[in-house]
């Protein structure tokens, strides 16, 4: 585990690994499945379609997941897309998304080299 | 590999049920948890619930996230609410959510906790191992007092049998002497309970005061202690002065119950001094000891006069063989041993064909005759 190239990519290795108990191959795993998580999109495709509703769930579950791994920059764009979604400020919650997408983007192509 | 929690229902679970929809949730958490439990993963309240339900007592505490598809976390949890399971099971809302609503929401629906995602570890550990352990010891003392309790029951139970025996054997001792076989006083209580357990004679009295009726019945002919043998077990008829003597058992039962303390504690001992001393008065103002009439003479006394009657005359005695069933009441509807109170005899007739079927079931005394 590359935790440098990982740190680059946004996420709080040392926050991440304490909450694994301190297992690395537990926190590759689940990095790795984060790859094949599928909020990022789910999130795209309610916007597309004008889902409020879904467009909150899934930055909640976004926000969820990234959170626990400690993905930082995505725990902090989807946490504040989430709230404007909540509150009604759907444009501003949009408008967040090609920000949420290119950092999911960074974290997974840091998970791909460095795990 | 652990046996299945229903192998006994006294185990004590150590199973925690995490309920997450994001897999890396849940493996975040199982792995938070390994090293003290073993634990269960459920993809939505659904799925979860249904594990609960089947496994009520198969859980030391459920991890729940709120926002799932399926079911989610607070719709489970009121599930949970509704079906008691919240007082036996410590639920954690483990959640994103900030809003100020769900939280208070959930407390109201009984959740023990509410932890924040992302999670702190030593936080979630800490703030759940307490909970299951107090839970856990909560059980573990509840069997302990459910066993204790059961053995004082027991144990209470053992004690009143023994009584009811020593009872039973003072009184079949008794009866030896007359020839009986102890059977006697057996029937007398079973036809005196049978009599209060079945008819309007009971209205009025506990299953406890039926039951003490029922025992100090058998205490009622506990005075012939005191009546010599030569009267006693006299084969032919008895001379006036000997009849006197023999009248006395009544005042002598009555005398004798009186000397032991220990049954003056006893609910059966008011009524075993009664039915002692009044079990041959007659309705009719007639019977002995005290000439007493119609309801002066308490319905308990009246009923033993009159199984006690119908015993000795469908049984053999020293002094007399036993008369068929059929001639045995036509001796009491005429009033040959004297005068009963009418509804008594009324009542005592609609459930001698029970009585005979209990005497047929017992095999003793008069059938042999």
């Amino acid at each position: 585990m590359d935790k440098a190239l990982l740190e680059q990519g946004g996420i709080n290795v040392n926050e991440a690994l304490e909450r694994m108990m301190g297992n690395e191959k537990l926190l590759s795993r689940l990095l790795g499945k984060f790859l094949e998580d599928a909020s990022c999109e789910r999130l795209a495709q309610a916007i597309a379609v004008q889902d409020a509703q879904a467009a909150a769930e899934a930055a909640h579950t976004l926000k969820g997941v990234s959170g626990n791994l400690s993905i930082s920059t995505v725990y902090d764009l989807a946490s504040r897309q989430c709230d404007l979604f909540r509150s009604g400020a759907w444009e501003e919650g949009c408008a967040l998304m090609p920000q949420v997408e290119d950092a999911c983007r960074i974290a997974q192509d840091a998970i791909r080299t460095g795990t | 590999m652990e046996l299945p929690p229903e192998a006994d229902a006294r185990t004590v679970s150590n199973t925690l049920l995490i309920v997450d929809d994001e897999e890396i949730n849940r493996a975040i958490l199982s792995n938070l948890f390994a090293d003290r439990h073993t634990t269960e993963e459920a993809e939505n309240g659904k799925v979860a619930l249904d594990k609960v339900l089947t496994h009520p007592r198969g859980y030391c505490a459920i991890l729940l996230d709120v926002v799932m598809d399926e079911m989610d976390g607070l719709e489970m949890l009121s599930y949970l609410h509704k079906a008691g399971l919240i007082e036996q099971i410590p639920v954690f809302l483990i959640t994103a959510e900030t809003s100020g609503s769900v939280m208070e929401q959930a407390y109201e629906l009984g959740v023990m906790d509410v932890i924040r995602k992302p999670i702190v570890p030593y936080i979630v550990r800490r703030r759940v191992e307490s909970v299951i352990e107090l839970f856990q010891a909560r059980k573990r003392l509840s069997y302990v007092v459910e066993d204790q309790r059961s053995e004082l029951l027991r144990r209470a139970e053992q004690i009143i049998d023994l009584n009811r025996g020593m009872i039973e054997a003072l009184s079949a001792a008794i009866e030896f002497r007359d020839g009986e076989s102890g059977g006697h006083v057996r029937r007398i209580h079973d036809i005196t309970k049978l009599m209060l357990v079945r008819t309007e004679l009971g209205s009025g009295l506990s299953a406890q005061d039926i039951d003490d009726i029922a025992l100090a019945s058998i205490m009622h002919d506990v005075g012939k202690i005191a009546i010599p043998d030569a009267i006693l077990s006299k084969p032919g008829r008895l001379t006036p002065e000997e009849f006197e003597v023999m009248k006395t058992h009544t005042l002598q039962g009555e005398l004798l119950l009186s000397r032991i303390p220990q049954l003056k504690e006893s609910g059966a001992y008011r009524y075993a001094c009664d039915i002692a001393r009044h079990h041959h008065e007659r309705w009719d103002g007639r019977g002995y000891p005290d000439g007493l009439a119609g309801d002066d003479i308490s319905i308990w006394a009246q009923i033993v006069s009159l199984a006690d009657v119908y015993d000795a005359l469908t049984s053999k005695r020293v002094y007399k063989s036993a008369f068929s069933r059929e001639e045995s009441l036509r001796m009491i509807k005429e009033g040959e041993c004297g005068v009963f109170n009418p509804r008594l005899l009324e009542l005592f007739l609609e459930l001698e064909p029970e009585i005979n079927e209990l005497y047929e079931s017992l095999h003793e005394g008069h059938t042999e005759a």
